[in-house]
């Protein structure tokens, strides 16, 4: 049976280059390539530890794989499961059994991206650490260990949050929590270095003392502890410790295998139809009274969906958290930190912006469905287009003034205009992209339920919005940047950069505003196609 | 046949009819589907009121009501698809919520849903599903060319199910609920979409299934579709089966859709009144 889930992989796999989607064609050639590369580096880097010292290995090792573990738990639950043959919904139909199921998937997650780059990867790390002898047995169970645990655990993860999402609230909650745990891991280092630095110790000698007894914790150790001791001849305790981890990853599918079949036969909200809250009811144009009608509704809809509909509500509740991250942590480890902070880390609310204007640049993809009523009621691109905009800067241009505000208080309060300008400034001008990408390559977006985040159709038009948002705003909103850095302790310069910027992320918006009009005006049954056709990840 | 708008639970037809309580073993030798007291629940709506329904063998059995009448939800638990909060079901003898595996390999579903591999071409569609269901190889390409011949789609076997109309969807789906000839077919609206053409070749597929032994449910909100192939009726409203048995004893002698009205009531709205306003651009 798991050769049969296998040559469905692979059909599904070459379907992807069949559907006539060229973008989604390059996304998959991509996305295979960025595999390839990453695993060679993993393969490579993994056989340079024939060379390194074993005091090296039994550091490196243990975090190596613990990252690799983590990357599996975090990505399909974030990155949104977009793998249509590992989604068990897909076989609710067909009388299989759980272990012939929970076998199949577990298979067929191998043959992706990321089970070929941990594949090689973990083939350099045999490679490196395989000692001639009988070490060896322990060392190469331990890699078919490590792939079997990343895939069951991953796995389990991603049914039990699916299973969580099916009751309302979940995703907010995780919304809240996966940025918490990126940013709480992202700093890990550099509290573990401070605290060892106030300690008066060597701050990378207690890196590795502190996090190796750490990840003694993680499951990944089981796997990690084999190579060591098989690394070392230890055969005994290599064997020890993959029969720990055996019996560990049994557990794990056992309970994945009967997660699997409650979140096939779970409707999707199972606490049924609610009414929504009369209180989130906008009106913009009592804001903005010139205003047209259409543009005014188009803009309470737009924010009535932003705090109503789940994958929307994420990207606000992420925003708030990284708007507060941002605030704060720079600020906080500026306090703790000995020495003077350098300014440019008071404009990472530019920062900030650009990560809110690329989760904006397919403004029509999350409701594309219902579009025709748009379209039905008369192309008027420019006002849809304007209602929208004006929807995202009632929303996110508080979050980012407040991000910057604190932040720059934190760290450098006379670079205070020229940190708030910039990162409106960045901010006008993504948008202002956002507008144009929206209506030059719009996909649809539809809501996962394994997921917290939306499953997207079209990643490789994200990467290519990046790829072209990045030097614009570099070369736009950047010089001012650089002027705040170097020059902002004077107040007039300040204050002049932070009014500069934010006039060319004005003059950004409306380059981009217009453009867009001029663009998707004469296109919108042609817009329509693209984002309310229903197509399979 | 039993009314129960407001009563007790529909009882099952017949004494062996009823579920067993220790397991999977087979009920009433006339029974294709037992559903006993299911319910189901969303949050404070009750979906699916406690129902119970006996399906006989070899019988056309139609499932009837409004929208959101619970036809849905009640085909879905019968299949195995949704958990129910309370009851039992049993399809050719197995319980379907003890013994799933086994209950699926005797029942084919056309479900309301698209639960499909949509990138795939209809032919590997057909392909995978039935390798998937332990077929031969061989078997299943010969009876997949069989399907697609009679359902009309030999000339789209080679195209991308994403590709596909509603109608050819639905069609495409039901090849795959056939695959395995079952004994126990459940269709969700299983014409809705579907071109005057199709649809007629699908009610001679499903009526010569009947004919040879299977049993065939479905459900629908088109009076004229399920009055002119099903044998039985049941009528659903407000998650409740407010009658079920022979269709002429359901009918009592009136149209289907009479009945229906009779039974479940039309809409109270002031039509007239709150719609006095539409055609007036046109006067």
């Amino acid at each position: 049976m798991v050769g049969r889930f296998l040559r469905l992989r692979l059909a599904l796999f070459r379907a992807g280059f069949r559907t006539g989607n060229i973008a989604t064609s390059i996304g998959t050639v991509l996305g295979l390539m960025s595999a390839v590369v990453l695993g060679l580096g993993g393969l490579v880097a993994g056989t340079a530890l024939r060379w390194a010292p074993t005091s090296f290995v039994t550091v490196v090792v243990p975090v190596a794989l613990a990252v690799i573990y983590l990357v599996w738990l975090i990505g399909p639950v974030t990155v949104a499961g977009t793998d249509a043959a590992l989604d068990p919904v897909k076989f609710v139909l067909l009388p299989l059994k759980r272990r012939d199921l929970a076998l199949g998937l577990a298979a067929a997650g191998l043959v992706a991206p990321g089970g070929i780059a941990t594949a090689l990867t973990v083939l350099g790390i045999v490679i490196g650490v395989a000692p001639a002898g009988p070490g060896l047995l322990p060392v190469v169970l331990a890699g078919l260990l490590f792939l079997g645990l990343c895939i069951l655990s991953s796995r389990c993860l991603v049914s039990l949050v699916g299973m969580g999402l099916r009751r309302r609230g979940v995703r907010d909650v995780l919304a809240v929590a996966i940025p918490l745990v990126i940013i709480v891991l992202g700093q890990l280092p550099n509290i573990i270095q401070n605290v060892a630095r106030a300690a008066g110790k060597d701050a990378s000698a207690a890196f590795g003392e502190t996090l190796v007894p750490l990840l003694r914790f993680s499951p990944s150790s089981f796997a990690a502890q084999a190579f060591v001791a098989g690394h070392r001849g230890d055969v005994l305790t290599g064997l020890l410790e993959i029969a720990a981890g055996i019996a560990f990853c049994t557990a794990v599918g056992f309970a994945w295998s009967v997660l699997l079949r409650r979140v096939m036969t779970t409707s999707p909200g199972v606490q049924g139809a609610v009414k929504a809250r009369a209180s989130r009811r906008f009106r913009t144009r009592a804001l903005l009274p010139r205003l047209s009608p259409r543009a005014g509704a188009v803009a309470d809809k737009d924010l009535t969906l932003l705090f109503r509909e789940p994958a929307q509500r994420v990207q606000l509740i992420m925003a708030v958290i990284f708007g507060l991250a941002v605030g704060i942590v720079p600020g906080v480890v500026a306090l703790t930190t000995t020495g003077s902070v350098p300014p440019a880390i008071a404009f990472i609310g530019a920062g900030l912006a650009m990560f809110l204007g690329l989760l904006n640049s397919n403004l029509y993809g999350y409701d594309g469905s219902s579009m025709w009523v748009n379209v039905a009621a008369g192309d008027d691109a420019r006002s849809d287009l304007l209602g929208k905009a004006v929807a995202r800067l009632v929303v996110f241009t508080p979050i980012i003034v407040i991000a910057a505000l604190v932040c720059g208080l934190l760290i450098a309060p006379t670079l205070l205009p020229a940190t708030i300008g910039c990162a409106v400034g960045a901010w006008l001008v993504c948008l202002g992209l956002g507008l144009l990408q929206s209506v030059l390559a719009p996909y649809p977006i539809v809501i996962s339920e394994d997921s917290a985040m939306a499953r997207s159709q079209g990643s490789f038009q994200a990467v290519i919005a990046q790829l072209i948002t990045f030097p614009i705003v570099g070369l736009l909103v950047g010089p001012f940047v650089l002027m705040g850095i170097y020059w902002g302790t004077n107040p007039l310069v300040a204050l002049a950069v932070g009014l500069g910027a934010s006039l060319v992320g004005l003059a950004g918006l409306y380059g981009g505003f217009r453009l867009a009009v001029a663009y998707s005006g004469p296109r919108q049954p042609e817009l329509l196609q693209q984002v309310a056709k229903r197509t399979e990840s | 046949m039993t009314d129960s708008p407001h009563g007790p639970p529909f009882q099952p037809v017949g004494s062996g009819a009823s579920l067993p309580q220790d397991g999977t073993t087979a009920p009433g030798a006339h029974a294709a589907v037992v559903i006993q007291a299911l319910v189901k629940r969303f949050g404070p709506k009750v979906a699916v009121a406690g129902d119970s329904l006996t399906i006989p063998r070899g019988s056309f059995y139609g499932i009837v009501g409004p929208n959101g009448a619970g036809k849905t939800t009640l085909m879905r638990m019968a299949t195995g698809l949704l958990r129910p909060d309370g009851g039992r079901v049993a399809v050719d003898g197995v319980d379907v919520w003890t013994d799933p595996v086994d209950a699926k390999r005797r029942m084919g579903i056309l479900p309301d849903e698209r639960r499909m591999f949509e990138r795939l071409t209809g032919r590997e569609l057909l392909l995978y599903n039935g390798l998937l269901r332990n077929m031969d190889e061989g078997l299943v390409k010969k009876r997949s060319e069989d399907l697609l011949a009679v359902l009309e789609l030999d000339r789209d076997g080679d195209n991308l199910v994403v590709d596909y109309s509603s109608g050819m969807h639905k069609k495409i789906a039901l090849a795959a609920a056939l695959l395995h000839d079952p004994r126990v077919l459940f269709l969700d609206e299983p014409l809705e979409s579907v071109d005057p053409v199709s649809a007629r070749t699908i009610r001679h597929v499903l009526s010569r299934l009947v004919e040879r032994g299977a049993t065939v449910v479905l459900s629908s909100h088109v009076m004229e579709t399920v009055e002119r192939l099903c044998d039985h009726v049941a009528i659903m409203a407000s998650g409740r089966i407010v009658t079920a048995g022979p269709m002429p004893e359901v009918r009592q002698g009136k149209a289907l859709e009479d009945r229906f009205v009779e039974l479940v009531g039309a809409g109270s709205a002031d039509e007239e009144g709150r719609l006095g306003w539409l055609g007036d651009s046109s006067a």
